[in-house]
């Protein structure tokens, strides 16, 4: 087992702005290859956790290791950065602000044409700055971030203002990334994106962490199945044995059931209370709780 | 450093302020300088010796040195405004983030910029050694270095106007409130601080900020006059006070860098 599966380890990490807490004591690890999302609602304290991590923002306390590396400056060498809006020279071309960002990099030229090209730029790439539109503007910190095939990415809602296009691109892209062995962190405050495209997960709300960990653990649904029979104690009384049974509560004359859909099915309930020897009456699925359970966790 | 060196003029080299600040400012070095000596050439002409006995040869060696010093310093607010407007840049165009983001230490930041200053000032001394020397060979007489500390006062000086504007954009980041503050400063309040501190601090006027560099260089014309009625800043306590200044102007710099949220 290698040293360190972790791209990158936070361990209590605390920033506050005055009177405000931004970040109280955040710790977790993002492992090699995963697409890590950082959920949490706006103001909770996810911007100011990738401030610190790219050396915007000095934290108060705590420490993090990117890359393995000591010197953290030479691990943002290898790390694609995307953070809020793009931050050029608007004086100079494209070429010229990307030939500026491959030189801290320590990138060769040459990467700078291949980039330009991978976001469709290559055709503008002596027009200055100041001249691109907003997409243009964006389609740049891609490329910039892009620069000398990082190994890991950090993105800050890299969603924000796309249309569903450039949505679809985005996601396209960061998973593509993950296939190539890269690591994603990003942070986002939208529970389907963090779902549809992330591996892991940590939710943090008002500076605090909540949860982290695999998508599945953390974000794990927990189906509401209601049911009803003639004898309520004998079903309540099989039902633990339900394949992803969680709890049971009995509720206006119904057993509603917490279980995940995910392993036992509503057909293999069904199956299952037959076999034990309790027919249903009633057996319809409430309400999928994977919105419930985020709400939950950041309630 | 030599690499951030080549990445800050990456930055430069394709900015036309910066091109037209630098033209600017050997045009007024050069244009300065032939100014004066042409208005001396002209009323020494016309007093048909009698100035010269109470000036002197203020273009020809060694005195030469001190005059194109002295004369020079007066546009040393150029390169100081450009180190305001360069540095007010980074933080408008956010791009001081995007360096750190990209994998420069903070530190390097701010040391690249220090010595953005060192260099505009090191070229300005070497403008001003070439034009005096020039100044003088056209005077006449045989070329002297003596008298030639007064080109090492003019770095001095030059680097007290590039440092301190570098760390007063620093400070206050606002391109526009810093290019007015520094320009009122030089201008105004650099002197208003002087009389004040002369008059109530017992005076000490000479050695405020930016004050001590400039009266490193005295006013090189009717020397005669001026021994006479003036009573000269100690030199040792006008270079102890420059190089604290210059000392406190790096090291506030280089500390803002290194706590300040970006």
């Amino acid at each position: 087992m290698p040293m360190s599966d972790n791209v990158l380890s936070i361990q209590h990490l605390s920033k506050s702005y005055g009177s405000l807490l931004a970040l109280a004591a955040v710790s977790f690890e993002v492992p090699k290859g995963s697409i890590y999302g950082i959920l949490g609602p706006n103001g909770s304290g996810k911007t100011t956790l990738l401030g610190i991590l790219t050396d915007v923002l000095r934290p108060d306390s705590g420490q993090f290791m990117l890359l393995d590396q000591a010197d953290p400056a030479l691990a943002r060498r290898k790390i694609g950065t995307l953070l809020e809006t793009p931050n050029f020279y608007p004086y100079l071309s494209a070429y010229k602000n990307l030939e500026i960002s491959a030189a801290i990099k320590g990138v060769s030229q040459m990467e700078i044409d291949r980039v330009l090209d991978r976001v469709g730029l290559l055709a503008r790439k002596h027009s200055k700055f100041s001249t691109f539109s907003l997409g243009m503007k964006q389609r740049l910190s891609i490329g910039a971030a892009l620069l000398g095939d990082p190994e890991m990415l950090i993105l800050d809602e890299p969603t924000n203002g796309l249309d569903p296009n450039g949505i679809a691109e985005i996601r396209d892209l960061i998973k593509g990334l993950s296939r190539e062995g890269r690591t994603v962190l990003m942070a986002s405050h939208l529970l389907d994106e963090v779902e549809k495209v992330c591996t892991h997960v940590a939710i943090i709300k008002n500076g605090k962490l909540l949860a982290s960990g695999s998508v599945g653990e953390v974000l794990a649904s927990e189906d509401v199945i209601a049911l009803r029979a003639a004898d309520l104690d004998q079903l309540a009384q099989i039902l633990p044995g339900v394949k992803g049974y969680v709890s049971l509560e009995r509720k206006d004359g119904l057993i509603l059931l917490h279980a995940d859909l995910g392993i036992g099915s509503l057909e293999d309930i069904n199956r299952y209370c037959f076999e034990n020897g309790v027919t249903l009456e009633h057996l319809t699925l409430q309400r999928t709780s994977l919105e419930a359970k985020f709400l939950e966790i950041t309630h | 450093m030599l690499k951030n060196l080549s990445i800050e003029w990456l930055k430069l080299k394709s900015y036309r302020t910066f091109w037209w600040l630098m033209g600017l400012f050997v045009l007024c070095l050069v244009g300065s300088n032939y100014i004066t000596y042409q208005l001396k050439a002209v009323t020494s002409a016309q007093s048909r010796g009698g100035l010269d006995i109470l000036m002197g040869n203020p273009f020809g060696f060694p005195d030469v040195w001190q005059s194109v010093s002295y004369v020079s310093s007066f546009v040393l607010f150029l390169p100081g405004f450009l180190m305001v407007i360069l540095i007010t840049n980074e933080y408008n165009f956010k791009t001081h983030r995007q360096n750190i983001i990209d994998g420069m230490r903070r530190q390097e930041f701010a040391l690249t910029k220090i010595l953005l200053a060192i260099c505009l000032s090191v070229l300005s001394t070497l403008l001003v050694f070439l034009i005096a020397a020039a100044t003088g060979l056209i005077s006449g007489g045989g070329f002297s270095l003596s008298g030639s500390v007064y080109i090492f006062y003019f770095l001095l000086q030059a680097l007290s106007y590039t440092l301190g504007g570098l760390l007063l954009g620093t400070l206050l980041k606002k391109s526009g409130l810093s290019i007015a503050i520094y320009l009122i400063y030089i201008a105004f309040i650099k002197n208003l601080i002087a009389l004040l501190a002369d008059r109530y601090l017992g005076g000490i006027g000479s050695y405020t900020p930016i004050k001590s560099s400039d009266h490193l260089i005295p006013l090189p014309f009717f020397k005669q006059v001026t021994r006479q009625l003036m009573t000269p800043p100690d030199l040792t306590w006008l270079l102890i006070m420059t190089a604290i200044y210059l000392a406190g102007f790096y090291w506030l710099t280089l500390q803002k860098y290194k706590t300040q949220d970006l």
